[in-house]
């Protein structure tokens, strides 16, 4: 198991945002996790990726216990958090928000051939590499925030809402996109309102209803469920 | 460009006009030079202000203190090293005055405002006045009062003068006017700190982390950015530049007024930081050297004009163009 999640509670001071919630993801999975706005997906991944303290539960990672750890120590065992908003530090080329991407890395060669193969994989990176991140469009910014995730080296990937803003065209290669580094081996915990797109890709899934897991199953099963389908694929 | 930013400059303009009126072109291209020597100091205390705002949002009203406290060591390491004849005293007096503020600068960060980060914003600001009150009163204390070893020669709110470090010899320029080596040991000294800070911060690892935590804490974490060390070395450089400022203030004035010197430099630096767009960093070093001319300019007229100007300014800006001449990246009000 790489990712295991065991009754996490998370609270905002007095507002309880998420509890009891437990769930797992293996290697070389595409695990999605739905749920509506507010329902508490992202609040989950800052616990994973050490944003947040949880007030109750446990996280563990390849066997070890990162409920307490800090972001720099999450991240140096391999967990890569892409947030909600896609995060792009609009002060920095695009070649130093790749660069800040792999600050942990100390083998420099493979960096660089790590830059080289996601400029492979988004070519339009490439063109704009000396441009600010301010000036990327939404879906260029995505792809941007994904590069910066694949150049840190990690083997688990937090996906917070890529679909958000983004034209349905552009969602549809980003997903795509997904769906191949997930083929070459890295492990991806997707976090979605956008049902229909995740299922697609996902092996399996968690529907997440106020701050708790109502329901898991595999992807193909939630997609054939029907009170899924009228929740969130508007049928 | 909107009407209200032509208010600055046609303001400066003027009374610069006036003044060729009144003086003549000479003695406003004195002053001018006399400016220069002043604003590089305000500039590099400006770059601290500047700096430590761009990664924490902190107006950090002890950093005329770190300041003084450069001073400070400028003072006693040039003394000793005056005593034991060591030669480059200068260059390794200014070595310890910026290790100094460094270190000093580093631990007030660590003890004062690190447990404060997630409080309100004011909480922070508020501690920042607390620990200059705090430096400016403990260095002030009754010598005869503490039982400390040497206290006699740190303690005490009384004037000290500064070691002549460097003899100053006055060069003439063309007309009449001149300039002298302390003159340009200053503006050289501040315009290559300049150059090796604009290096760091846009091309080294540390240097792009810091515009990373800067423009989003959370995110920079994200990276595995160890956001504390960040901001502890942006502290560091802050201080190693108010140290330089330091030695410089001691080498051009050859005094150490009293523990509070660092007050009104202090102020001026904060309104400098202020004029060139908080958060900037050319901004700062602009709004150093112009705010140097300006009080420089002032005073020439009148003793006490430099502190009415200095204001002035403050509420020109604060008004007319918030975000500064050259424009703050961060929104929030100041
Ligand atoms: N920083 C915060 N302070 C207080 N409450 C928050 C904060 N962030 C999120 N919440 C609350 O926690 C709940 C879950 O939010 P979030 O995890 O962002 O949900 P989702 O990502 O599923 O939209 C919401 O009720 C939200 O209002
Ligand atoms: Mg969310």
């Amino acid at each position: 198991m790489m990712l295991k999640v065991c009754n996490l509670d998370l609270r905002y001071q007095q507002i309880q945002a998420v509890k009891g919630v437990s769930f797992e993801v293996s290697k070389a999975e595409i695990v999605t996790l739905l749920g509506a706005n507010g329902a508490g997906k992202s609040s989950i991944l800052r616990a994973i990726s050490g944003l947040i303290r949880p007030f109750g539960g446990e996280i563990f990672f390849e066997g070890i216990n990162i409920t307490r750890l800090p972001c720099h120590e999450i991240v140096k065992l391999g967990i890569v958090h892409v947030p909600e908003g896609r995060g792009i530090f609009a002060n920095l080329k695009v070649i130093e928000n790749l660069e800040m991407g792999s600050f942990l890395r100390r083998d420099k060669k493979a960096v660089r051939q790590d830059i080289e193969r996601v400029f492979t994989l988004f070519p339009i990176l490439r063109q704009r590499q000396n441009q600010y991140g301010a000036t990327l469009s939404g879906g260029e910014q995505q792809m941007l925030a994904i590069a910066r995730a694949l150049v840190a080296g990690g083997k688990l990937i937090l996906l917070d809402e890529p679909s958000l803003g983004l034209a349905p065209r552009v969602v549809e290669s980003i997903f795509q996109i997904i769906a191949r580094i997930n083929r070459e081996g890295l492990s991806i915990l997707l976090v979605e309102q956008n049902a229909h797109q995740a299922l697609e890709i996902a092996h399996r899934g968690y529907i997440l209803e106020t701050g708790s897991i109502v329901l898991a199953d595999t992807a193909s099963n939630l997609a054939k469920n029907q009170s899924i389908r009228k929740a969130y694929l508007g049928e | 460009m909107k009407p209200s930013d032509l208010v600055l400059p046609g303001i400066l303009l003027v009374s610069a006009g006036l003044y060729v009126w009144y003086y003549g072109w000479l003695v406003l291209a004195q002053q001018m030079i006399n400016g220069l020597q002043r604003g590089s100091m305000y500039a590099l205390i400006a770059l601290g202000y500047t700096l430590v705002y761009g990664i924490i949002r902190l107006i950090n009203f002890a950093h005329g203190d770190v300041f003084m406290m450069g001073v400070y060591f400028a003072c006693f390491a040039g003394n000793f090293l005056l005593s034991r004849g060591v030669g480059f005293a200068f260059w390794i007096a200014m070595i310890v005055a910026m290790i100094g503020c460094l270190l000093i600068n580093v631990l007030i960060e660590a003890v004062a405002y690190r447990p404060l980060r997630d409080r309100p914003r004011l909480t922070m600001l508020i501690t920042a006045i607390g620990v200059s009150l705090f430096l400016e009163n403990f260095l002030s204390l009754d010598p005869h009062q503490l039982p400390f070893p040497f206290n006699h020669l740190v303690f005490g709110p009384q004037f000290r003068p500064f070691p002549t470090l460097i003899k100053e010899r006055v060069y003439p320029l063309a007309a009449g006017l001149t300039i002298s080596n302390i003159k340009i040991i200053d503006l050289a000294t501040a315009l290559m700190l300049m150059v090796v800070l604009e290096y760091i911060v846009k091309r080294t690892k540390m240097g792009k982390a810091m515009r990373a935590v800067s423009y989003d804490m959370d995110v920079a974490r994200l990276m595995g950015i160890h956001v504390d060390r960040i901001i502890t070395f942006t502290f560091a450089l802050g201080g190693a530049l108010a140290g330089c400022a330091g030695i410089l203030y001691g080498l051009t004035y050859g005094v150490l007024q009293s523990p509070c010197l660092g007050m009104w430099p202090g102020i001026v630096a904060f309104v400098a930081a202020v004029v060139g767009g908080i958060g900037n960093i050319p901004g700062a070093m602009l709004g150093g050297f112009l705010m140097g001319i300006v009080e420089t300019l002032a005073i020439s007229v009148n003793s006490n004009l430099g502190y009415g100007v200095t204001f002035l300014i403050l509420i020109l800006v604060l008004l007319v163009r918030p975000k500064g001449l050259l424009g703050s990246p961060y929104m929030e009000k100041i």
